[in-house]
């Protein structure tokens, strides 16, 4: 499997918010969930790495290629969905499909209708009449339609309903089976992420926090539930986001052995989900 | 000329020349044509009708600057989509030019037909021949900030509006009180004829000009969009 994306100290200062040295990578046939709360630096991340965004410092290989040198060559290969509305309103799907494919050297107009077809996408309607779910299919025929090998894609599934979600989803999983195309994926719907996300990468002001497997990450996390008197204990022994309130208190732990401590003292021992270590993790970071 | 230039020139005039812009321009022109008859005005009337059409365009342009992200994703670099909106304009602007100076010349033709009048030479077409190269002039600024504040945002259309009129304002009056004399008379018309070296003079300044404030916009815009973030 070959490297298909490597950020390296990405920096990027804009008024008020910075990236600061951001690092992760993703091989071929994975796909990886980038998550964080709004304004954490997701999009501008995404953005950089497909030079719409001019980064300050750092090095982007996109397939091994400086991603500013090899700029058109990258953006060939590479599909992108923006959590924006990026196309000319004022024309039909028909016609904003045409003025996009003559870019790309590989776009296949069969592939296309395929997609118009299983996406129930209306060809002659404008696209200022699009509901946002239909837009969302438009855009992810257009990123696919050209063959792309790395699937870029913030916030893709925002405003789908849970029918075509999953359908997205089993895109995604047929997109990477060959092991040679990979998706970055941003999403709030850390639920998606649970489904098919082979590795999870945590941004947090700008700053990474972790970019690692979801299976090591579900091996390490675990949540800790126990009494409102057990918070204080919970913050000595490092728990992660330590929350409290007249139900009880609960914290992320990363350790086995400290969360088997726990559990002998009765307290409830949990699986966390993506969400779960999202929302602890950022929790601590805002200390 | 890249094929990514070509392609995406192709692609401001497919979404530039729809019909309600088409309508809007004709529908311009016809007025300002009508007015133009109507009350007997020379050439130099040109320049409304010429910063009317190109407000559309800079409109257009304007428009561009927030929704180009759609095409930029595609394997376009930064310098391409520069050097293709900046082409597009200028192409814009030379029909423009041509058609208001065909329409200019037939209209006066008309005119001076109807009224058995033999002074189309002798008024008309002169203060056109001053009013055409000041008007480039006007165009190339208008241009400019058109594709400023399309690529880069930074100004609005209350300064696009403005100063072009300004601009046309102040050319006018420096044509009319150059050539005859009474200044601040807007609408008279010159008789270049007696003064044919300020004429040439007018001429070369204007397109020297013009030629300096299109190139020196490009380099800068291009500068602006190796900076910006979309």
């Amino acid at each position: 499997m070959s490297m298909l994306l490597e950020v390296s100290n990405l920096n990027k200062k804009f008024e008020g918010f910075s990236l600061n040295d951001v690092s992760f990578s993703l091989e071929g046939g994975y796909i990886m969930g980038f998550i964080g709360e709004n304004g954490a630096g997701k999009t501008t991340t995404l953005r950089a790495i497909l030079n719409i965004i001019v980064k300050d410092s750092g090095s982007i290989k996109v397939f091994g290629l400086d991603h500013i040198q090899n700029e058109k060559q990258i953006k060939d290969r590479v599909g992108f969905i923006s959590d924006e509305k990026i196309f000319y309103e004022d024309i039909t799907v028909k016609a904003m499909k045409n003025i996009i494919a003559p870019f790309y050297s590989r776009w296949d107009d069969q592939l296309f209708n395929d997609y118009v077809e299983r996406f129930g996408l209306p060809l002659n309607k404008k696209i200022k009449t699009l509901s946002q779910g239909t837009y969302k299919k438009f855009a992810l025929a257009v990123a696919l339609s050209h063959k792309p090998e790395l699937l870029i894609l913030d916030e893709p599934t925002a405003n789908l309903d849970p029918v075509f979600r999953t359908e997205f989803l089993d895109v995604l999983h047929d997109f990477v089976a060959d092991e040679q195309h990979a998706v970055l994926f941003s999403s709030h719907i850390t639920s998606d992420l649970d489904k098919i996300a082979d590795y999870v990468t945590l941004i947090h002001k700008g700053s990474l926090l972790f970019s690692q497997s979801k299976e090591d990450l579900f091996d390490e996390c675990i949540l800790i539930k126990g009494g409102v008197e057990l918070a204080q204990d919970f913050r000595n022994k490092g728990l992660l986001g330590v929350q409290s309130n007249s139900y009880g208190s609960s914290g992320l732990c990363r350790s086995k052995k400290l969360a088997e401590q726990f559990q002998s003292q009765g307290c409830i021992v949990e699986h966390p989900t993506i969400e779960d270590i999202m929302v602890y993790t950022v929790r601590e970071g805002r200390k | 000329m890249s094929s990514e230039v070509y392609k995406l020139i192709k692609k401001e005039v497919q979404f530039t020349f729809r019909p309600f812009v088409i309508l809007f321009m004709l529908g311009a022109t016809c007025f300002i044509q009508i007015f133009k008859f109507s009350m007997n005005l020379g050439g130099a009337i040109v320049i409304p009708l010429l910063w009317c059409w190109l407000f559309t365009f800079s409109g257009t342009v304007k428009g561009y600057g927030s929704k180009t992200l759609g095409v930029f994703v595609a394997p376009i670099t930064r310098g391409e989509y520069v050097s293709a909106k900046y082409l597009f304009s200028i192409l814009c602007t030379s029909i423009v030019f041509c058609i208001s100076m065909v329409m200019d010349i037939f209209m006066i033709y008309i005119r001076d037909s109807m009224l058995k009048v033999q002074v189309f030479m002798n008024y008309n077409l002169e203060g056109m021949l001053i009013a055409y190269p000041v008007a480039l002039f006007i165009i190339a600024l208008v241009q400019a900030w058109s594709l400023y504040q399309g690529t880069c945002g930074k100004v609005d259309y209350g300064v696009t509006i403005t100063v072009p009129i300004l601009v046309s304002i102040i050319f006018m009056n420096i044509q009319s009180y150059i050539f005859d004399n009474p200044p601040l008379n807007f609408f008279k018309r010159a008789d270049i004829s007696q003064k044919p070296q300020l004429y040439f003079i007018v001429v070369l300044v204007s397109i020297t000009a013009a030629a300096g404030v299109l190139y020196y916009s490009y380099i800068n815009c291009k500068k602006d969009f190796q900076r910006i973030d979309l």
